[in-house]
């Protein structure tokens, strides 16, 4: 069996891993994959916003505004975007 | 002047440089914007903002580690910086046409419809369904190099995009309560009136003409009255006294103000006279010291025709304190206008108040009970919310036509005695609103030839005094006496005028005249 975990917050996912870690005696497997995405402090954020938002958007493909993946992501954004 | 939508790839690009640097069309566009290069409004759909702020969410959650929140913070103020920066929301209209396999993309170009734009995209479906509408930023900007540059004359189109949305507004507000005749707003806009110009009353109607009418009948002008008056000048002025059955008794003007010359007016006077009618022409009061004195000795009464002139003043005074009762209108083309026809009149006299109140509405104290014969002459309320919604930024625009009047006449002065014209002279005891900035002329077809082959837009205020015109031939006025206005009827000539003329625009309007 195979279980994938999508983790955002740093402390949540080092804490789970030191957990499972105590299984790996008993054959399980841990790979962890860290996403190469940037942590700006709010600093870095009201002073150089624009930057990072130019930065981030550089590789949007004009293709996504009519795929399905954005009608379906459109869809979920609503619930995404209150979840903090 | 052109409006155009953008469509969300392209504001996109406007807030990313990676963008940017893959779109060149795009930066030119964006630079153009950043510039306000050829005067062009753009606008976001009303309906694309939400969208705008889910795809540079959705693409920032790629790559930031950071909460939704923060995120979702730097996200708005990019779309903030974009409307600050002078990007403009289009509402989508009710008369759209719902395609329903796009119903995003056919809500975007019904915002477009809206505001007579074309849609900006890079969206290959949006400019294959719609090939009148949608355009690709290269050909935009293409079509935009072959336009020859032309400059308005009253700049109303432009006013009314910067004022949009106040105007909506107001405008909303009367359809929604369908209070279209005597709705708050008209007595709202009265007491603005009345703040702005110190007067007792403000009265709003339908026109600057119905204005002078109920002026005229306030005072009780009887048929075979003489109204002494100014025969250069727009019509109504003296036909709305010939339409009372008085007598239009024209005196002769001043060769430098173009307004009425005091100096002859008393030489006018019988014993039927019973009234003055000055005029400010192109928003310069005229001499109302010399007037009002006149006046007072022979027992006569003033109506001030400021239908060029609301907000001009006289020895530091708003003109409704010169006169017993001012009258002015908002057509359009004046300082202040309306969308429409519409007038006010203005007075400290409580009897003429209470009267001209009743005349607007059919002569009637209450309703179905009818004191005076009257007129159907009100505001409509429609009319009201636009000039509420243009009135407070009225005395800034009074303010700008100075500057620029000031501009035009230090130009024309810089070419000295080699230029062909000579501006209208303003007196430095009152101040005018500069409905129109005229000048005069020996050789005025030429220079209006010239002008009209660089686009440059002029007018002529006015080609034929009154007593020239077909409908007062009965009155037997002779040339010979009017000497003065018959050669500015053939000298005079307005240059564009409006809060809105470019620095740019005012230098190369006087190169091409006086070049």
């Amino acid at each position: 069996m195979r279980i994938t975990l999508d983790i955002d917050d740093h402390t949540v996912a080092d804490e789970l891993l030191h957990v499972l870690k105590q299984y790996c005696h008993r054959g399980v497997i841990i790979k962890s994959k860290v996403d190469s995405k940037i942590l700006y402090t709010d600093e870095e954020l009201r002073h150089d916003w624009r930057a990072v938002l130019s930065k981030g958007l550089g590789g949007l493909s004009d293709d996504y505004y009519k795929s399905d993946s954005y009608k379906l992501n459109r869809a979920a954004f609503s619930l995404e975007k209150i979840d903090e | 002047m052109n409006n155009v939508l953008l469509d969300n790839n392209i504001l996109i690009d406007f807030l990313s440089e990676e963008r940017l640097a893959k779109h060149p069309a795009s930066r030119q566009l964006y630079e153009f914007f950043l510039n306000q290069h050829a005067n062009i409004n753009y606008y976001i759909s009303s309906s694309s903002i939400d969208n705008l702020e889910f795809i540079l969410f959705h693409e920032l959650k790629k790559h930031l580690a950071n909460s939704n929140k923060q995120i979702l913070h730097i996200i708005h103020l990019a779309i903030k910086d974009l409307l600050q920066q002078g990007i403009k929301i289009a509402k989508t209209p009710s008369y759209i046409d719902i395609n329903y396999e796009d119903i995003e993309g056919s809500q975007v170009i019904a915002s477009a419809i809206g505001i007579n734009s074309l849609v900006i995209t890079r969206d290959e479906g949006m400019l294959k369904k719609y090939p009148d509408i949608a355009i690709k930023a290269e050909t935009f900007l293409a079509q935009l190099q072959e336009l020859i540059p032309s400059i308005d004359f009253a700049n109303l189109r432009k006013q009314y995009f910067q004022l949009q949305p106040k105007i909506e507004k107001q405008m909303d507000e009367v359809l929604n309560a369908t209070s279209f005749i005597m709705g708050n707003k008209v007595r709202e806009l009265e007491v603005e009136l009345e703040h702005f110009t110190g007067a007792n009353h403000g009265i709003t109607c339908s026109s600057g003409t119905d204005a002078l009418l109920l002026a005229m009948m306030a005072m009780d002008i009887q048929p075979g009255d003489e109204i002494i008056t100014t025969p250069f000048t727009f019509i109504a002025t003296a036909e709305t006294v010939a339409l009372m059955k008085a007598v239009p008794v024209f005196v002769d003007i001043d060769p430098s103000t173009l307004n009425i010359d005091a100096s002859l007016i008393e030489s006018a006077i019988t014993d039927r006279t019973k009234a003055i009618i000055p005029v400010s022409l192109y928003g310069q009061p005229p001499d109302l010291d010399e007037i009002n004195q006149i006046a007072r000795k022979h027992d006569l009464k003033v109506i001030l025709d400021g239908a060029q002139s609301f907000g001009a003043t006289y020895k530091g005074k708003m003109e409704v304190h010169h006169c017993d009762i001012y009258v002015t209108s908002f057509f359009p083309a004046k300082p202040l206008g309306c969308y429409g026809d519409g007038g006010a009149v203005l007075t400290n006299d409580d009897g003429y108040a209470e009267k001209i109140r009743m005349l607007r509405v059919h002569g009637q104290n209450r309703r179905y009970h009818h004191q005076y014969i009257g007129m159907g002459g009100r505001l409509d309320t429609l009319q009201a919310a636009v000039l509420l919604a243009k009135f407070p930024q009225y005395p800034m625009e009074i303010s700008l036509r100075q500057k620029i009047a000031d501009k035009y006449t230090q130009s024309l002065a810089s070419f000295g005695s080699s230029a062909s014209v000579a501006p209208v002279v303003q007196q430095t005891d009152r101040t005018s609103v500069w409905a129109q900035y005229t000048v005069l002329t020996e050789h005025r077809d030429q220079l209006q030839v010239r002008l009209r082959e660089h686009n440059i837009p002029t007018a002529v205020h006015y080609p034929k005094p009154l007593f020239m015109q077909d409908c007062f031939k009965y009155l037997g006025c002779a040339v010979k006496d009017f000497p003065v206005s018959v050669s500015a009827a053939n000298r005079v000539l307005s240059l564009p005028m409006n809060p809105l003329v470019e620095t740019s625009d005012l230098t190369f309007i006087v190169d091409v005249l006086c070049g």
